[in-house]
């Protein structure tokens, strides 16, 4: 077992932490959420890394993501999580995939991989993600940000949410700014970082099928069961 | 969680819904409890689901309790146009026995006690409907609305004490709105299950009493905008599109 695992021990066993090397997590946004999900996959010791962006580093950016600093502005998001993986963890690779998911390319994308991450901004490509994840039955790991607020859900195989959570508008989505804060980024990725690595483990999520409501304004923590049928 | 439904406007102000991308805590505009969202108003407003429900079976009592129609296809579109009535949900089960009743009422079919007592009566329909578990159609495999023709049936037939062969009646009344409510197939929908139960229970009482509740055979949906999961010509009351 490597030194830079060792404080990994007993909270994993040196088995768990050796199979971690052989898992494929493919990372769907290296934004806010993403960018810090990354960080903590790697540093765990995930063997490989496909992270997905198709967008390029802007100031307004500098507030959370963990990706971004002054001298990266213009910088592709995926490239540059790539590149700081290399500084951080060389043991693990990271495949930067340049591109915004689309209905064409997102089933090649994430094919091959034990889990996918959705560290989008959007609920149209969320969807998209969802159904393609549902379709080659790959768990995924929802993570969402709105000003104070955060929530996350790992969607099983069989077990969709995102018709409860946004219902199924057929209008294009009007969405309610609250703004991005930096340490609900980062709470909201360090669950989903956590519940991820229990799957992968088989360790199973205590957050399958339902929702983890976080409020960091008035520090309430709440889960919800989402019912698997409407009614 | 979420307590709106698919395209429904805000029953307060007409406003679209907006979604927050992470649940946001939010007061119900009824009750002032606190709940998790991540659908509210443009305008900010949000009822929960409890209160949601019991507005809208409040609409659905007060509507029938002055209504003079005699015509239950004409008064269940009244009520499913209430903007307190969800495009699905469980106030539909209470909605067809409300009409029923109050068209036979209205029509002149009961005693003089059904007149009388009839406030009594919505009440013991909505308790009886309200029991009816939520998913009833998909878990238990009995459309809510079916029940609600024969919460009906039962009310007028006095069913506490009803003789083994009105009994029968009852459960004949459930039985045929069922046996349609299948033939559809397809996602649920209450505003099909509707009419279906509205229909079927006039069929019936037409055929065993010579009381009909509608004059009408079939009708035409106007609710199919707001249903993504409108099967469309699979549906008996899907208008037909303009050649
Ligand atoms: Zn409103
Ligand atoms: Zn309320």
């Amino acid at each position: 077992m490597k030194k830079r695992y060792e404080r990994n021990m007993n909270a994993l066993t040196a088995e768990e932490n050796a199979r971690l090397s052989g898992f494929r997590v493919c990372v769907v946004g290296c934004g806010g959420l993403g960018g810090y999900v990354i960080e903590f996959l790697g540093r765990l010791g995930v063997g490989h890394i496909t992270a997905v962006d198709g967008d390029a580093f802007e100031e307004s950016n500098l507030n959370r993501q963990l990706l971004s600093d002054e001298g990266s502005l213009g910088e592709n998001k995926a490239e540059a999580a790539a590149k700081r993986m290399k500084d951080v963890n060389s043991n693990v690779t990271v495949s930067a995939v340049k591109k915004y998911v689309t209905d064409e390319n997102c089933e090649s994308i994430l094919r091959g991989h034990h889990i996918a991450i959705d560290a989008l901004d959007n609920v149209k490509t969320r969807r998209l993600l969802e159904n393609t994840a549902q379709k080659l039955e790959i768990p995924l790991v929802h993570g969402a940000i709105a000003g104070w607020f955060g929530q996350v859900c790992v969607i099983m195989p069989g077990f969709p949410v995102f018709d409860k959570l946004y219902l199924g508008s057929t209008e294009p989505g009007m969405e309610n700014e609250l703004g991005n804060l930096p340490f609900t980024a980062a709470a909201t990725a360090s669950v989903q970082a956590a519940e991820a690595t229990k799957v992968l483990l088989g360790k199973g999520s205590a957050l399958s099928g339902k929702l983890l409501a976080l409020d960091l304004m008035s520090q309430d923590y709440e889960v919800f069961e989402l019912a698997t049928q409407s009614v | 969680m979420a307590a709106y439904d698919k395209n429904d406007k805000c029953p307060i102000c007409g406003g679209r819904h907006i979604y927050s991308e992470a649940a946001v805590r939010t007061n119900c505009m009824f009750c002032g409890e606190l709940f998790y969202t991540n659908l509210t108003c443009e305008n900010g407003h949000y009822v929960c689901d409890d209160c949601h429900l019991e507005r809208g079976l409040a609409e659905i009592t007060s509507i029938c309790m002055s209504s003079r129609k005699k015509e239950a296809i004409s008064l269940g579109y009244e009520l499913m146009m209430n903007k307190w009535v969800k495009t699905h949900g469980s106030e539909h089960s209470f909605l067809v026995a409300a009409t029923l009743l109050t068209t036979y009422k209205n029509r002149g079919y009961g005693t003089e006690a059904v007149t009388r007592n009839f406030s009594k009566l919505l009440e013991e329909a909505k308790n009886r409907t309200m029991k009816i578990p939520a998913n009833s159609c998909s878990y238990w495999g009995c459309a809510g609305e079916a029940i609600g023709s024969g919460v009906f049936a039962s009310l007028i037939l006095k069913a506490t004490h009803m003789s083994a062969g009105e009994l029968r009646f009852a459960n004949a009344i459930t039985a045929g709105v069922l046996e349609q409510v299948a033939a559809c197939g397809g996602p649920r929908c209450s505003k099909r299950e509707t009419l279906i139960a509205i229909l079927e229970t006039s069929r019936f009482t037409e055929e065993h009493w010579r009381m009909p509740l509608t004059g009408f055979q079939g009708a035409l949906c106007e609710f199919f905008n707001r249903n993504p999961d409108c099967t469309g010509d699979n549906c008996p009351f899907y208008p037909v599109p303009e050649s």
